[in-house]
């Protein structure tokens, strides 16, 4: 039977292959190995399409009740199993796998099915960062962060890391936006025994054109939408169109949120942008606030799909997970830290303190 | 500029005390608007007496019909200097101007230390001037005599002059209190909103294309104005007999306001 996924390895001795960021080369750490990503992708090409065909064939023949009970309907279907073309071993992953790790041999493997058709991105974005560069970002994160528990620091252990390629969508829109917003215009006037103010209120039309270029938004259910927003942006001019050799060594996914579902976040940040460009086109006036009807219309729109690195760090603190995130080209790591009470109740109160003593002087001196 | 007409004015003040210099010799209540009965004179100018018999200060009240364009404070500076300055223990007057509806309390160097500052001022005019302002003037001169005495008493009595004590500051308290708490609550909010970096995006700012919004159309539409009023803070309004100018000096003391 045709293996249903590819592994990658060296041609030299055999060992598992990894993308290596520093050099954006393909190599083997046994023998040292080095090759371009092309050479891969030629090799590979044909390796891949016989893995895909046989799982196609394999899928063909999918049955959950000869799966056995265990299995619910549901699960079954988005359970998959393939086979490691390097230990033979029966590698069960989720639907929307592309690439894992075998975990009885740890050999990279692709699975070509995955990314056929439709499903195939149009880019990907190489990792820029290491591994160990991505646990040194974490440590610096860490630091000078006042509320930190010292425990924290002093016994943590990154407990797993692991890189991936995550789905993501990238919308381009040329639109036509219009809103409306309520200004006003105020005059300072002193009558002798008052002062008199007098403010006048205008209703301003807006209508105006703007493109946006390369909008992400995540391709992926199991990404948090707010980590995956906080990594951004990514540098576009260094993505290129989808290799799969870059993926070798990391974890990657198909998407599972489609296109039609992530435009409407898209939607939601233009318009925000929208309005704002607006806005600043009202001038003239002392204040300007929007009347929250802004709409805008599409002259000419395009999406790609794209694959986009993302260092996936996990640390444990009192047994419960802490998850951080690094945007595997620019370095920027972002999470949520513990919180030491006592240091927050602390500094709270010498804040407190010192405000009161000052307000105070300044206050007895005043009345 | 200022310098002369002040030094203008000290001259015109000086020459209406030189022609008056006689009157003052002995008497301690010096009418020259003519307001008071000649019974008047005589109830106050024996109480007067008596406060500086007993303290041996110089206690003088002078009525003023006008004093041209002179300042009541200089007037009564230069009325401490030339006139009433026989006081073994120190010198006060207090000048009442009609024209002007203005009076003014000056002492000497001496008496500064009874009559301390303006809240020494107006532990006498706060209970004299009330009385001027009903067209009493006996009761006014009657509590100024009244109010010398309660200050030298004090004076002798504590070795310094009477100064009103301080309130609780609750007002302070209670305001350092309600800053204490707005910027620690600022500043917890600070110290937890550092402990994470993840947000989402609320705009797509960032993939803007640089230079490519244009503003195809505008149009502003007039609603309505609105006016407010807001008064000023009127000066001067701090009740009956509240000091509102000084022209106290290293060598005078003592102040003054309107009735």
């Amino acid at each position: 039977m045709a293996d249903t996924s590819v592994s990658y390895k060296c041609l030299s001795c055999g060992a598992p292959l990894n993308f290596s960021p520093r050099d954006e080369k393909v190599t083997c750490e046994y023998c040292g190995t080095e090759l371009e990503v092309k050479t891969i992708k030629e090799i590979y090409a044909q390796k891949e399409a016989a893995a895909a065909a046989a799982q196609a064939a394999k899928e063909a023949k999918w049955d959950t009740a000869a799966a056995g009970n265990e299995w619910e309907k549901e699960e079954a279907e988005m359970m998959k199993a393939f086979t490691c073309s390097s230990c033979g071993a029966e590698i069960v992953c989720d639907e929307n796998t592309m690439a894992t790790e075998c975990c009885y041999c740890g050999n990279p493997t692709m699975l070509p099915s995955r990314f056929t058709g439709m499903l195939r991105p149009d880019y990907i974005i190489p990792f820029k960062k290491t591994k160990e560069e991505a646990v040194a970002a974490l440590k610096k994160f860490y630091e000078d962060k006042p509320l930190l528990p010292d425990a924290f620091t002093a016994n943590n252990r990154v407990e797993a890391i692991q890189g991936m390629y995550v789905p993501f969508w990238l919308f381009d829109a040329d639109i036509d936006a219009q809103g409306s917003y309520k200004a006003s215009r105020s005059m300072i006037a002193d009558t002798g025994d008052a002062i008199m103010t007098s403010t006048s209120y205008y209703n301003c039309q807006r209508q105006g054109c703007m493109n946006f270029e390369r909008i992400p938004v995540d391709g992926s259910i199991k990404m948090d939408d707010a980590f995956m927003e906080s990594i951004e942006p990514f540098d576009y001019s260094e993505m290129v169109p989808f290799e799969t050799g870059y993926m070798a060594g990391f974890l990657a996914d198909k998407y599972d949120v489609d296109a039609e579902a992530a435009v409407v976040r898209a939607d939601e940040r233009i318009n925000t942008s929208a309005e704002r460009c607006l806005a600043m086109a009202v001038q003239g006036y002392d204040s300007v606030s929007s009347e929250n009807d802004c709409a805008f219309t599409k002259k000419a729109s395009d999406v790609h799909y794209a694959m986009v690195p993302v260092w996936i760090l996990t640390t444990r603190y009192k047994d419960e997970p802490y998850t951080f995130m690094m945007n595997g080209q620019t370095g920027e790591v972002v999470g949520s830290l513990p919180i030491d009470e006592g240091k927050l109740r602390n500094k709270t109160a010498i804040a407190f303190a010192i405000t009161v003593v000052v307000a105070f002087a300044i206050l007895y001196s005043i009345l | 500029m200022m310098k002369k007409i002040i030094l203008l004015l000290t001259l015109v003040a000086t020459l209406l005390l030189s022609t008056a210099a006689a009157w003052a010799a002995s008497q301690s209540m010096v009418d020259k608007a003519r307001i008071l009965t000649p019974a008047q004179r005589m109830q106050v100018e024996t109480q007067l007496k008596a406060v500086e018999q007993k303290y041996g200060i110089r206690c003088a009240v002078v009525t003023m019909g006008t004093i041209g364009n002179a300042k009541p404070g200089i007037y009564a500076n230069q009325l401490i200097d030339n006139v009433f300055n026989d006081g073994p223990n120190g010198n006060i007057v207090f000048l009442q101007v009609i024209d002007q509806r203005q009076w003014y309390i000056s002492t000497d160097k001496k008496l500064k230390d009874v009559v301390v500052g303006i809240p020494g001022t107006e532990y006498i005019s706060k209970a004299a001037v009330p009385y001027l302002k009903k067209g009493d003037e006996v009761g006014a001169y009657k509590t100024y005599a009244k109010r010398v005495d309660e200050l030298m008493a004090y004076y002798q009595k504590h070795g310094k002059g009477w100064q009103p004590e301080k309130e609780f500051p609750w007002i302070a308290v209670v305001g350092a209190i309600i800053a204490g708490g707005a910027v620690a609550s600022s500043y917890k909010r600070s110290l937890i909103a550092a402990m994470s970096n993840v947000r989402k995006e609320v705009s797509a700012d960032a993939y803007l294309e640089q230079g490519s919004f244009a503003l195809e159309h505008e149009h502003d539409t007039y609603l309505y104005t609105n006016v407010t009023y807001t008064p000023k803070a009127k000066q001067g309004h701090r009740g009956a007999g509240s000091v509102s100018t000084s022209s106290s000096d290293g060598g005078h003391g003592g102040g003054g306001g309107g009735y």
